[in-house]
């Protein structure tokens, strides 16, 4: 039982990581035709953590209406609601179903559109709030935080014709050399993690909730 | 004065209101200049020959279907006038109810299912799917109902252009595992808060074009000559921009003055000390 909780998990995560790393470093017909199924299995291990997600959150929220979590534990009947109805529907009728899709479009799509309009209102209070001049690193980024918004309307060809031409350029080669330099960290970060997948040092996800 | 920094958050929400609900009833017809990314992006398109296949990678969900959705369309509006053949592939479990309305607009404009567009069923798998595509496009959909355009694809180079349009990494994911190992062009679609992280690609050269947000979406519409709801909701932009400015610009007038105040009733205490 030891060996199913602890060692199989990092076993297999070994094989699957050096098989599919190989794959791009070998043309051998072998491993590319095991990359591939590897990673077509990778796809419905994938659709089965989205449901595990769905499983977990009915978990959470039954646990709020028995125990009556919170003062807002009775708007779990709505996220309930919201999660099985229209799963149900799913499931029953089929998605393309006319009463699937006036779920989608009448709930989900506007509610998802208003969410997003509200950050709207949370940015623009919010960038009032925070932005404060206090060190010459500050004033260059308010400065240029000014520049690109007005080159990137049309406002501010009217206003300030070289704006345009000035956010291309901040958005050229100051920004892009500072996300260059971020990703080729994050990626040396990435291979690392990667490297300890494979040698089976990366015991954390197997161990969740024990002590190491 | 001093109180510029202190101004009521519902004092701010309704300037801000007026500001983006005027321009939309009353346009101002502000200018769309395109940019060099945009400009890119569209030319990649038109530079296709008729019949071209292009994969249509749609991320749009709800929350980014305000941007997204009329960048989509803009999009799609440039693919069908060139008279390319279209596959359509969600990359978030949201994108199949768009890509309905995306595939009935093709039919409309008389596009048949099968022969000029085909619409690929939504895979969870997030990187792990965008790299099965570009190993084994077939296999991975293998399920996929014959019909002559899907049967003419023997795998992802049989594509002249990857349109990638999503709000997350997918474009990544693309670069990493369809434009770089297999030399597939990618055009990318993106909100106007991604469009920074990924604008360095478009200067290495590994995305040929980026259309960024609600503002890339109008230029593109503007450049199609088909205007729609992103030029439409440039104006209110535009002004929504210069009130943050303004708040931002008020804020540190305030701040600086209260700060000014600080020292001076400082100074006074110590003096009558």
């Amino acid at each position: 039982m030891v060996f199913v909780r602890k060692s199989l998990p990092g076993f297999v995560s070994t094989v699957t990581a050096l098989i599919i790393l190989l794959s791009r470093f070998f043309a051998a017909p072998s491993l590319k035709s095991a990359s591939q199924r590897l990673l077509e299995w990778q796809v419905v291990v994938a659709a089965f953590a989205l449901g595990l997600g769905a499983v977990n959150l009915i978990w959470v929220h039954t646990a709020n209406i028995r125990f009556k979590r919170g003062r807002a534990w009775r708007l779990s009947y709505v996220t309930l609601a919201f999660l099985i109805v229209p799963t149900v529907v799913g499931i029953a009728l089929t998605p393309k179903h006319p009463v699937y899709t006036w779920l989608f479009d009448s709930f989900y799509d506007p509610l998802g559109g208003s969410i997003g309009a509200l950050l709207a209102f949370w940015i623009c209070s919010a960038c009032y709030r925070t932005f404060r001049i206090r060190n010459v690193q500050s004033v260059l980024l308010l400065a240029s935080a000014i520049v690109v918004m007005i080159g990137r309307v049309g406002i501010g060809q009217t206003m300030w014709p070289f704006s345009t031409r000035l956010s291309e350029w901040i958005m050229n080669v100051p920004n892009s050399a500072v996300m260059r330099a971020l990703g080729m960290v994050t990626a040396l970060g990435m291979v690392a993690v990667g490297l300890r997948v494979v040698l089976g040092l990366e015991r954390r996800a197997l161990m969740a909730g024990e002590e190491q | 004065m001093a109180k510029l920094d202190k101004i009521d958050t519902r004092v701010i929400y309704t300037l801000l209101f007026i500001v983006i609900a005027v321009p939309l009833i009353m346009p101002l017809g502000l200018p769309i200049p395109p940019t060099a990314d945009t400009k890119a992006a569209f030319r990649t398109i038109d530079a296709l020959p008729a019949g071209s296949r292009v994969i249509f990678a749609c991320g749009v969900k709800p929350v980014t279907a305000p941007e997204l959705g009329p960048l989509s369309l803009a999009v799609l509006n440039q693919v069908i006038a060139k008279k390319l053949k279209i596959v359509f592939l969600p990359s978030m479990p949201e994108a199949p109810r768009f890509i309905e309305e995306y595939a009935g607009i093709c039919q409309q404009q008389g596009y048949k299912e099968g022969v000029d567009f085909v619409v690929l069923p939504f895979m969870a798998g997030e990187e792990s799917h965008y790299a099965a595509i570009g190993s084994n496009l077939k296999s991975l959909y293998k399920e996929q109902k014959s019909s002559t355009l899907w049967d003419s694809i023997t795998d992802i180079k049989s594509f002249a252009l990857f349109i990638d349009i999503s709000g997350g990494d997918q474009q990544r994911w693309a670069m990493a595992h369809i434009g770089g190992p297999r030399g597939v062009p990618i055009v990318a679609g993106v909100n106007a808060s991604i469009h920074p992280n990924i604008q360095q690609y478009f200067t290495s050269g590994q995305l040929a074009g980026i259309i960024g947000g609600l503002n890339g979406a109008a230029q593109y519409e503007i450049m199609n000559k088909i205007p729609g709801k992103a030029a439409a909701g440039m104006d209110a932009q535009a002004l929504g921009h210069l009130l943050v400015i303004l708040l931002v610009v008020l804020g540190n007038i305030g701040h600086v003055l209260s700060k000014r105040g600080e020292l001076k009733d400082g100074a006074l205490k110590g003096g009558s000390m």
